[in-house]
């Protein structure tokens, strides 16, 4: 658990490092867009989370700011993925994020973001429903181009990492097997850009 | 605050709800790790049932003067347990808070899907044509079965809501017992049955298809008595616990096994032919082997019980002093939860065990009222000096006795005969 809010702790500090000591410029100059996203959300296939979710669909929105720079910029995101099973399991994730987005240096009409995070996943499971918030690490690619001068049409791919297996199994469990989640979406993305 | 900040305030303030709420119980991990332990049994008893009759019971349609009389004899001797064979084949086990399907009723909302891995058990892996039932044999299925037919077995199964649940359902795809024979309009022997088990042909009779409907059903639309095996009836507490529970469930096949003869007429040649096979008594409704609306109508004589408890928090009742047999051959001791009611000749008990044995257990905590059951006729053919297997002679209410987690309570039944 220690390690886990250190790791957290430190992913924030740089974030907000990056922010305050981002070069002073006007707020007109600073590019910022939302966005939202619609589409297929899986277990990673060939995980153990996988035996027991079944593909569904999710969806989410985002809100990104060029700070500290047009090419790296803070992106805040929450999403909603719903997975479902042949059986009575299903699982409820609603991951917050917040995240570096780095525009890939390609000299082409489309633009390319590597991005990588910090999550608060808020994870409800069913038929217990039960619910808890797990820490989870986001890396995701982003495809868009412009459609026009407000709108952006793009393509995005989101790999979480749900860390759970730093959590102590329940008391009174015996051979109680902890996982972790890894998670797979791929969205269709509209985001408009709020200044030009 | 200019927009600049925010923005920023924005982002601070993200982050630190990420830092909120990182202990507690494990989420995902309950997706792999099933409380709810299934298990599946092929008895009337809940604890040490008895082992196999030697024989099966054979019906009175063997004794029948029209059978009698043919030039040859049609065998009525019993069945020895050595020869007997079972093949059984389950879709999987659905479950729902409410009891009753009408025409409006959406079946994904109303069933929950929690045990939904086929099944496949025999008696034995080896097929006709020297072919071997692969299904069977992957899924331990001979283990499996003699499971079935003592302790039980653990069907796969994901937990469930808690909740009271009425309706359970068993979705038998096949039954086969072996054997199997049929028999010329002289009486004399015809050929054996063959059926197909896990896509392999084998020696016996699928008897799903006899028991799916039970005598003076009207119409093929009354409720099938087999696929699904259910009951709407029941009173299933499944506990709100982090402990590891048990759904109990129990099918009442073994010892039950009769002999039966059917009067068929073959399709393509209009010959009168006669079907012998093994399967369950029919102590329900008296089946005519040339009765031309119920000879094939045995549905509603396989019976089912179901019941939730966490084992930790269960006692037992040990039985004193009680007469025992009672003139019957087979006889059980029973418990229903104090003041519900039981009918012996419809229903089979929440819990019981062989009357060898005398105590009880697995009883969640409360009280019980314990009857004897006795097999002392057979009812359905107004035979009373014989046996089906089934115990519908049971005393009344013997006595009421309260159970304690963890505390064997004792019982003493002084004079409890079944009437």
């Amino acid at each position: 658990m220690k390690k886990i809010k250190i790791i957290i702790i430190s992913l924030c500090v740089l974030i907000n490092t990056s922010i305050i000591m981002a070069e002073e410029i006007s707020e007109e100059q600073i590019k910022q867009q939302v966005g939202i996203w619609f589409g297929p959300v899986t277990p990673l296939p060939g995980t153990e989370i996988s035996d027991f979710l079944d593909t569904y669909l999710g969806g989410g929105g985002f809100y990104r700011i060029a700070l500290p720079s047009n090419e790296l910029m803070t992106e805040l995101g929450v999403s909603y993925s719903y997975y479902t099973s042949d059986t009575t399991a299903a699982l409820a994730s609603t991951p917050l994020y917040a995240a570096l987005a780095y525009k890939l240096p390609f000299n082409l009409p489309v633009e390319f973001h590597a991005k990588a995070g910090v999550c608060a996943n808020i994870l409800k499971v069913y038929p217990e429903k039960k619910y808890n918030t797990l820490p989870a690490f986001l890396g995701a690619l982003e495809m868009s181009f412009p459609a026009g001068k407000w709108v952006n049409i793009g393509l995005r791919s989101d790999y979480y990492f749900v860390y759970e297996k730093y959590l102590d199994p329940p008391g009174d469990a015996v051979n109680y097997k902890m996982i972790n989640g890894h998670f797979f979406n791929l969205g269709l993305m509209v985001n408009i850009n709020l200044n030009r | 605050m200019n927009k600049n900040n925010f923005s920023k305030s924005i982002i601070i303030s993200f982050l630190i709800i990420i830092l909120i709420n990182c202990t507690g119980k494990p989420i995902l991990s309950e997706l792999a790790n099933s409380r709810i332990n299934v298990i599946l049994k092929g008895t009337y008893e809940s604890n040490n049932p008895y082992s196999w009759n030697t024989d099966s019971y054979v019906d009175d349609a063997y004794s029948s003067a029209t059978i009698t009389g043919l030039t040859n004899v049609i065998p009525g001797n019993a069945i020895p347990l050595v020869d007997q064979k079972y093949y059984i084949d389950i879709a999987e086990i659905r479950i729902s808070k409410q009891n009753e399907i009408t025409d409006t009723t959406i079946l994904e909302d109303y069933w929950h899907y929690f045990a939904r891995e086929r099944q496949v058990l025999c008696s034995e892996t080896a097929a006709l044509y020297e072919k071997q039932l692969d299904s069977c044999d992957t899924n331990n299925g001979v283990e499996k079965i003699n499971e079935f037919f003592n302790e039980g077995f653990s069907y796969p199964a994901v937990d469930l809501e808690s909740g009271k649940y009425q309706h359970l359902a068993i979705y038998v795809r096949k039954m086969i017992t072996y054997p199997s024979k049929s028999y010329n309009s002289d009486g004399s022997f015809y050929d054996d049955i063959v059926a197909a088990f896990d896509n392999k042909r084998i020696n016996g009779y699928d008897i799903s298809s006899r028991y799916q409907w039970a005598a003076a059903d009207d119409t093929a639309e009354d409720t099938p008595r087999l696929f699904p095996l259910q009951r709407t009836d029941l009173s299933l507490e499944i506990p709100e616990t982090d402990k590891n529970y048990v759904l109990e469930i129990r099918v009442f096949l073994k010892n039950l096994m009769m002999k039966h003869l059917f009067e068929y007429t073959e399709i393509d040649t209009g010959e009168i032919k006669y079907l012998s096979f093994l399967g369950p008594s029919d102590h329900k409704a008296n089946h005519q082997f040339n009765d031309a609306t119920n000879k094939g109508k045995l549905g509603g004589n396989i019976l089912i019980a179901a019941r939730a408890y966490v084992p930790d928090e269960t006692g037992s009742i040990r039985i004193i002093n009680d007469t025992g047999a009672d003139g019957s051959v087979m006889f059980y001791y029973a418990v229903m939860p104090s003041g519900e009611t039981f009918d012996s000749s419809a229903e089979i008990p929440y819990a019981a065990t062989n009357g060898g044995n005398n105590i009880i257990n697995n009883l969640p905590e409360g009280d019980y009222d314990i009857y004897k059951t006795c097999d002392k006729s057979r009812n359905a053919d107004d035979i009373t000096s014989s046996t089906d297997g089934f115990p519908e002679t049971a005393s009344l209410s013997c006595a009421t006795v309260s159970v304690q987690a963890g505390v064997e309570s004792q019982v003493d039944l002084g004079t409890c005969d079944c009437q």
